[in-house]
């Protein structure tokens, strides 16, 4: 029974791993802190898969959970779990060829938002609905548009000054 | 105008350009390996899990110190132990109910801005139990320092830096424990803070936050009265306690009283037996007290005399009274009810006298009261306090008998 949900809880973190990756990524400055968040991340889903069982879209509950964990990051205690390091053969903070160069430019201008702003154009760019957004962020949809408009605005102006 | 949208839309284009990329760089790597899956399921630990063994470990200590603390100074007041185990129990139980806030169900199903309301609100309930809490300690420190005082065990000077001491360890560890318990509340607020708008924001308290307030408040003002019951009982402002004193400027007494130590126990032997006199000094009188229990037969040598007299009478005192004030209470030793007795000045100088070599003994001083020659009972001295000292009350005397013998105790 409990290898059963072993199992299960495995094929859902292989089936959103890039989602839960984009996550940290975009509230780290490095891959330690990357492997760090990404753990973090991963126990509290465990803890949390008794009360998942599929109640709510799972993309949608794993954003839950990374957004609240990444937000709610506390790296002092962290460091007490033992981290293992992630199987990535990029390192996209440092490696230099032209595709990880337009992460790197998309992280640059995402990692200047404050916090709840990132994690509404991260939902935004995955192509969630604004109800759904609402209901991650915990604000109405009409909000989520004109939050988003803002954004946009800022990561406009913050291109024409660069 | 145009130009301006044209722009927007390029950089649009171009942020989701790249996070397709990014969507493709991550998607082909393999990220999630055996190890880390084993160890993250190993790890069933909760968000607020790691202050529960502070909690769980803390609050029995605390309990069990007070408990001590009451046996050594406060001979073992079993009101006074019930009291400290009932009030830390309620505060880990409110501790724990406060924590549950912010775990782990909050992270998985509560949105972004429920998390920041929940830590708002943590804060607030935190910083009133610990308010609230705090305030019965002191109550419960100031009643103990005036109870010492009212008792002659301290002075005013060393109760007031007591009491000085303690106020500023509650403020610094009330202090420490905001800052470390709500630290990651703080967090929390201040980074989402930034992008709430007021409609966002909760403030002030929902109905069931409110009611869970009431009841603390309720809580913890029955723990202040029942507290503050004790503190007064304590000092004989309210219970059954039996407090005389003899008027100022009144001499006046009503027979006679001698106070006696029993200096050695000689014997124990049936009523035929010749009396062991060798432990007998010059002077001394014997006095013999058959116990009442006529299966044990016990004798005992009083110390009736001294070079000029007996050890303490009025007789010695020229008719004057011994006692000044007696009261009963906080004190119990077994079913035994303690009566504290405070003698008059030049009594206390032939009390001193009388026990000065027996106090430093290990064992306890026991005396005897005879009141119109009829020695009433063997007392043990409890605690002598400077002019003060404690005696055992028969354990088969009832109430009425117990403040009978004090009313006439009070007149010798």
């Amino acid at each position: 029974m409990n290898n059963d949900k072993e199992h299960q809880f495995e094929l859902l973190v292989r089936q959103h791993k890039r989602t839960i990756y984009t996550v940290c990524y975009m509230f780290s400055h490095d891959k330690a802190e990357i492997d760090d968040l990404f753990q973090e991340i991963l126990i509290r889903l465990w803890n949390g898969f008794d009360s998942y069982e599929g109640r709510s879209d799972a993309r949608t509950w794993i954003y839950r959970v990374a957004l609240n964990t990444a937000i709610n990051q506390d790296k002092k205690e962290r460091r007490r779990i033992e981290t293992v390091p992630l199987t990535v053969d990029i390192d996209p903070y440092e490696a230099d060829d032209p595709k990880t160069q337009q992460i790197r430019e998309l992280y640059d201008r995402i990692s200047r938002l404050d916090l709840i702003d990132r994690s509404l154009i991260l939902l935004w760019l995955e192509g969630i609905t604004y109800d759904e957004i609402g209901a991650i962020i915990g604000i109405t949809p009409n909000n989520v548009g004109v939050r988003l408009l803002r954004i946009k605005e800022k990561l406009v102006k913050m291109s024409n000054n660069e | 105008m145009e130009n301006q949208e044209n722009n927007n839309l390029s950089e649009l284009d171009q942020l989701k350009a790249q996070y397709e990329t990014l969507k493709q760089q991550f998607d082909q790597q393999e990220i999630v390996n055996d190890r880390l899956m084993k160890s993250s399921i190993k790890h069933s630990t909760d968000f607020y899990k790691r202050y529960r063994w502070l909690q769980v470990v803390l609050y029995p200590l605390l309990a069990l110190i007070g408990l001590l603390a009451i046996d050594c100074d406060l001979g073992g007041n079993l009101s006074a132990k019930v009291f400290w185990v009932t009030y830390c129990m309620i505060c880990l139980v409110i501790e724990l109910l406060l924590t549950r806030k912010l775990q782990l169900k909050t992270l998985e199903n509560g949105d972004l801005l429920t998390l920041s309301n929940h830590a708002r609100s943590f804060k607030k309930l935190f910083s009133i139990f610990l308010i609230l809490c705090y305030s019965t300690i002191m109550i419960v420190t100031c009643g103990w320092l005036l109870w010492r005082i009212g008792n002659g065990v301290a002075n005013l000077g060393v109760a007031l830096l007591f009491l000085c001491v303690v106020m500023a360890t509650v403020v610094i560890v009330g202090i420490y424990e905001v800052r470390y318990k709500t630290k990651a509340c703080d967090d929390i607020i201040r980074q989402i803070e930034a992008a709430e708008t007021p409609m966002d924001k909760k403030s002030g308290f929902d109905k069931k936050q409110k009611g869970f307030i009431i009841a603390m408040i309720a809580v913890f003002l029955s723990l202040d009265v029942w507290v503050g019951y004790l503190i007064a009982s304590n000092l004989k402002l309210v219970g059954d306690t039996f407090r005389y004193e003899r008027a100022e400027g009144d001499l006046s007494t009503k027979g006679s009283l001698e106070i006696w130590e029993i200096y050695n126990l000689t014997w124990v032997a049936d009523k035929a037996r010749f009396l062991e006199t060798t432990m007998v000094e010059d002077n001394d009188s014997l006095v013999y007290r058959w116990s009442a229990d006529t299966t044990e037969l016990a004798l005992y040598t009083l110390k009736k005399t001294t070079e000029v007299g007996p050890a303490i009478s009025s007789a010695v005192l020229g008719g004057k009274p011994l006692v000044k004030r007696l009261e009963t209470g906080p004190y119990k030793e077994g079913t035994f009810t303690a009566i504290m007795l405070e003698l008059m000045p030049e009594a206390t100088i032939l009390f001193k006298r009388m026990t000065e070599d027996a106090l430093l003994q290990p064992q306890p001083v026991n005396i005897a009261v005879v009141i119109d020659g009829q020695v009433y009972q063997e007392w043990r001295i409890a605690n002598a306090v400077c002019s003060a000292f404690f005696i055992n009350a028969n354990p088969n005397w009832s109430k009425d008998e117990v403040e009978a013998f004090c009313k006439r105790l009070i007149k010798q």
